[in-house]
């Protein structure tokens, strides 16, 4: 029933707290990566981290979008391959997650609306957690910006819906994922919405 | 609440807003206790979440929000040391016996009726009544016994009406909290009666 080997990358706090609570089992057969931001103290003027894979690499700037996505940019191959079906997890309220979508797809967040200029990476699937804070009408905004990009590359694109448990959900998906036939994956788990990457990408 | 969505958000927020959030408590505390007033605020936040979430949907967007948090929390701090301190009106009644143990302590060997203080002994207890009664009694008090005004110069200066009826309640408080004889030789020594 199970693919084989491809890679799956988990984004972020949410997702990487999920991953605790996935079994180990599911997860056997997957080559797993992830990227987690660690805070600095700001007491003691400590800087912040990326830890990608769990490796710590120093990370200078401040928390945001901007700084978050160039750094990312750059260590873009510490975490993912192009070559390799990788599904990524996160949830798209938190910025590390906003930052690593515009990182792996090569964009600018300040111009979301420029023509792509690099060809997509068509080996990517992108399933978003339920957002922590989806009540917070502005943070809307925030991953609308995500949403429209991912259009844009025509990534396919699945949400888990809220009443869902989260862990239950990932831990179905990952059974049940082929790279090959990933769109009937909305048919086999119950709770996920495929929501982008049917139609014809925005630009 | 789910716990991982609590802590998700607490994360996020203060992934986003940590620097500012300690900036702004530099501005009222020594850094010292600005660390530990940091980190008593990300408990107040992670336990202020779940009520917070549905109450005030725009909150985690707005940096503004985060400066009203934060000062509303340095407040209610604020809040705490002062009543810790007294100053602000409580009555010596409503002090802990912890905070006169410091009187008794040092004087648990008395036994006579009549103890002379020694002027350095009779200003730490002088010291240690003042430190917990409100700054307007400490004033009024000197006013009264230590410049010798009248009761009438005190009302008008401090806005107090009947100045002569709450030095005695207060000196009956007192009374009530220190040891006897101890008592009696601040009576003797700063009240001169």
């Amino acid at each position: 029933m199970k693919n084989s080997t491809p890679s799956i990358l988990f984004i972020g706090n949410h997702a990487n707290k999920i991953r605790n609570d996935i079994p180990a089992e599911t997860m056997n057969d997957y080559d797993l990566k992830s990227v987690e931001y660690q805070r600095g103290l700001a007491f003691k003027g400590e800087s912040s981290k990326l830890i990608l894979n769990g490796t710590p690499c120093v990370f200078n700037g401040e928390y945001e979008l901007d700084n978050l996505s160039i750094a990312l940019n750059f260590s873009r191959d510490h975490f993912l391959n192009d070559s390799v079906d990788t599904l990524i997890i996160g949830d798209p309220f938190e910025l590390l997650f906003q930052a690593s979508i515009f990182a792996i797809l090569n964009e600018n967040p300040n111009d979301v609306k420029v023509k792509k200029v690099l060809n997509s990476v068509n080996t990517i699937s992108v399933i978003l957690l339920y957002p922590a804070a989806m009540e917070f009408e502005n943070l809307r905004k925030e991953i609308s910006r995500v949403v429209y990009i991912l259009k844009k590359h025509n990534v396919k694109t699945f949400l888990i819906e809220n009443h869902f448990n989260q862990a239950s959900a990932i831990d179905n998906i990952l059974y049940y994922y082929e790279s090959d036939n990933i769109l009937s994956l909305e048919h086999q788990v119950s709770g996920l919405k495929q929501i982008l990457g049917q139609t014809t990408s925005a630009c | 609440m789910d716990i991982i969505v609590q802590q998700t958000i607490c994360e996020e927020f203060l992934n986003r807003y940590d620097r500012l959030i300690y900036s702004r408590i530099l501005k009222f505390k020594q850094k010292e206790e600005a660390k530990d007033l940091f980190q008593e605020f990300c408990l107040h936040l992670y336990q202020k979440i779940p009520s917070e979430f549905h109450k005030n949907p725009d909150a985690f967007s707005s940096s503004s929000w985060v400066i009203h948090v934060v000062d509303n929390f340095l407040i209610s701090d604020f809040r705490k040391e002062n009543a810790q301190r007294n100053i602000h009106g409580k009555t010596i009644s409503q002090l802990s016996d912890y905070q006169w143990e410091t009187i008794s302590s040092a004087f648990k060997e008395e036994v006579s009726e009549n103890i002379e203080l020694t002027q350095e002994e009779f200003e730490k207890v002088l010291n240690v009544i003042f430190a917990h009664i409100s700054k307007r009694d400490v004033l009024m008090l000197k006013m009264k016994y230590y410049y010798d005004k009248k009761s009438k110069y005190i009302s008008e200066k401090l806005n107090i009406s009947h100045v002569n009826m709450h030095i005695k309640r207060l000196k009956a408080q007192i009374q009530a909290r220190i040891p006897n004889t101890v008592y009696h030789a601040i009576r003797e020594r700063f009240f001169g009666e």
